[in-house]
């Protein structure tokens, strides 16, 4: 009785919060939700990653890397491992915002996330940034343990940086779209199965897209994908198959507008409020 | 009603146990599982034929066209059956694993398990419906493969054989593994940790001359590289015969061990009869 009484007395105490332009705290707290979502499963979510793309930088290389190949002026393997690290977070930001939406509809607590004061931009933003969040930090980890076992430089590193920073946005956002339009896991599957794997696969990561017939290299010149990873290598090798200056900027504008289409799903409730 | 009762009765009781029934393993095999994963083509079937096929066209792209790798064998012939062979594995693994978590999250394998089906036969209906799927999706993808490599054969029951066995063998550690897991994490560990880097570091990609000399026992010691070399045997003609016969004899026992194993584990009921 007298522990009712005093909860009693705690709510009462309670106030409405007021919220000014941007509800700091409730970005805030979606963020860390997305976060410490992922961190929860980390042996899937970041050891796997890293393990895997380890795994594949040693197959590429004893595969491909024979007979001193060299590909755009450097070693095969320097070549790669930019390429390969950008595939995981490119791979893994896609993962989490798509996996976060389309679980939440699935399992139906996608009200606890439109229920809370939170405008459509915060949510967007603060849903984009745990996927952002993720892909950056599995990016570090496969760098850091790559480190050990190869000489890696970083030629500019502000261009890796930017390209990865900007590769992650894109790849969460894209993952929000996914996750709004899928109603089953199947969907989601096929998306990452058909168009993200294929993309980032034939992109650039593995081999010069010089290598390409030229109808090829021409649609190269046209898909966010290429710069990404060439503009990423870039940054660690100092050499680009494309214009760095196009995927500099291109990324970003890309960004922008996919951004904008984010945002008007998540304002009108597409396939999010019934 | 008064009438019939008596008549159905002695049918019923006549019938006497028996280790396997065709009925009943037939249910659980083919009406359970292999219109389960047909149903799901798209992730089951095709999924992985996408992703097979993105290999061999990195693979084309990345190497110089034609290149020999082995006597005889262009690196693309060289890489294709292993390549099959290791998809198949992981099919098998992944879907029994599937079937078994998904059964055991809805509940409804009490349903499986109020069935009369022994022990034996839960673990085959299981165990084949994976195997089922592992070489449905071997054959397609074999198919597919000849785009990049031309028709192969060498000796069909040599290549039958090894992809049989390792189907089997793989269903049946993922059947012991989708008992095993309570949750979804304890299978992608395994699948993460296990299977793939098994796969990987197996020799699908590269001969064992392009590993230092005191690393090549490594491999040499991995069931993986023993499924590959046999079934690139078999398909190729790569290898020798006396290496293709010790290394099939051993996954046989193997296999066998496996298999009792998971049979054991069924008749006690693991994780899945209170």
């Amino acid at each position: 009785m007298c522990r009712m009484a005093l909860i009693d007395e705690k709510i009462t105490q309670v106030t409405p919060r007021a919220i000014g332009r941007v509800n700091a705290l409730g970005l805030w707290t979606l963020y860390s939700r997305e976060v410490k979502r992922f961190l929860n499963v980390f042996t899937q979510t970041l050891m796997a990653p890293v393990i895997t793309t380890l795994l594949f930088l040693a197959v590429f290389a004893l595969a491909l890397g024979g007979l001193n190949r060299t590909v755009g002026g450097v070693d095969y393997i320097t070549f790669l491992a930019p390429g390969l690290m950008m595939m995981t977070m490119t791979q893994n930001s896609f993962a989490n915002t798509s996996s976060s939406i389309l679980i939440a509809k699935v399992q139906g607590n996608i009200v606890d996330i439109l229920m809370p004061p939170l405008a459509p931009w915060e949510m967007a933003l603060a849903i984009a940034a745990g996927g952002i969040t993720r892909g950056l930090l599995v990016g570090l980890t496969v760098f850091v343990a790559m480190m050990v076992f190869l000489p890696i430089s970083v030629a500019h590193p502000l261009s890796a940086v930017w390209f990865a920073l900007n590769a992650c946005m894109m790849l969460s956002l894209l993952g929000m779209l996914g996750g709004i339009w899928a109603q089953k896991y199947d969907h989601i599957a096929a998306v990452t199965n058909f168009i993200i794997t294929p993309l980032s696969f034939l992109s650039g990561t593995f081999y010069s897209i010089d290598r390409l017939p030229q109808a090829w290299v021409t649609v190269a010149h046209f898909n966010p994908f290429f710069y990404m990873i060439d503009g990423f290598r870039y940054g660690f090798i100092g050499h680009a198959d494309g214009n760095v200056m196009i995927g500099h900027l291109l990324l970003p504008i890309v960004n922008v507008v996919l951004w904008l289409v984010v945002h008007r799903l998540i304002s009108i409730g597409y396939r999010l409020k019934a | 009603m008064a009438k019939t009762t008596p008549e159905l009765t002695p049918e019923l009781t006549l019938e006497r146990p028996r280790i396997i029934a065709v009925l009943r393993l037939w249910t659980l095999f083919y009406r359970r599982g292999v219109v389960r994963f047909l149903k799901f083509w798209v992730e089951t079937l095709l999924g992985p034929m996408v992703s097979t096929m993105l290999f061999m066209t990195v693979f084309t792209l990345a190497l110089d066209a034609g290149e020999e790798m082995v006597a005889g064998l262009s690196a693309l012939q060289f890489i294709a059956p292993g390549l099959v062979v290791f998809v198949l594995c992981q099919i098998s693994f992944q879907n029994v694993c599937f079937m078994l978590i998904i059964d055991k999250q809805e509940g409804v394998i009490s349903d499986v398990l109020m069935a009369p089906l022994s022990p034996l036969e839960l673990l085959l209906g299981y165990g084949l419906a994976a195997v089922a799927n592992g070489l449905a999706a071997a054959v397609l993808i074999m198919a597919a493969m000849t785009i990049f490599t031309g028709g192969m054969l060498y000796s069909f029951w040599i290549a039958a054989f090894f992809a049989i066995t390792a189907a089997f063998l793989f269903a049946m550690i993922g059947v012991i593994v989708g008992l095993w897991s309570d949750k979804w994490d304890q299978f992608s560990l395994v699948d993460n940790f296990l299977v793939l880097p098994l796969g990987l570091l197996s020799g699908t990609f590269f001969t064992l001359n392009s590993i230092p000399h005191n690393w090549q026992w490594l491999f040499e010691a991995n069931p993986m590289f023993w499924i590959i070399s046999g079934f690139r045997y078999g398909i190729t003609g790569y290898g020798d015969s006396d290496a293709a016969l010790w290394h099939g004899g051993t996954l046989l026992g193997i296999a066998a061990v496996v298999f009792m194993c998971g049979w054991t584990l069924m008749a006690r009921g693991y994780k899945i009869k209170a």
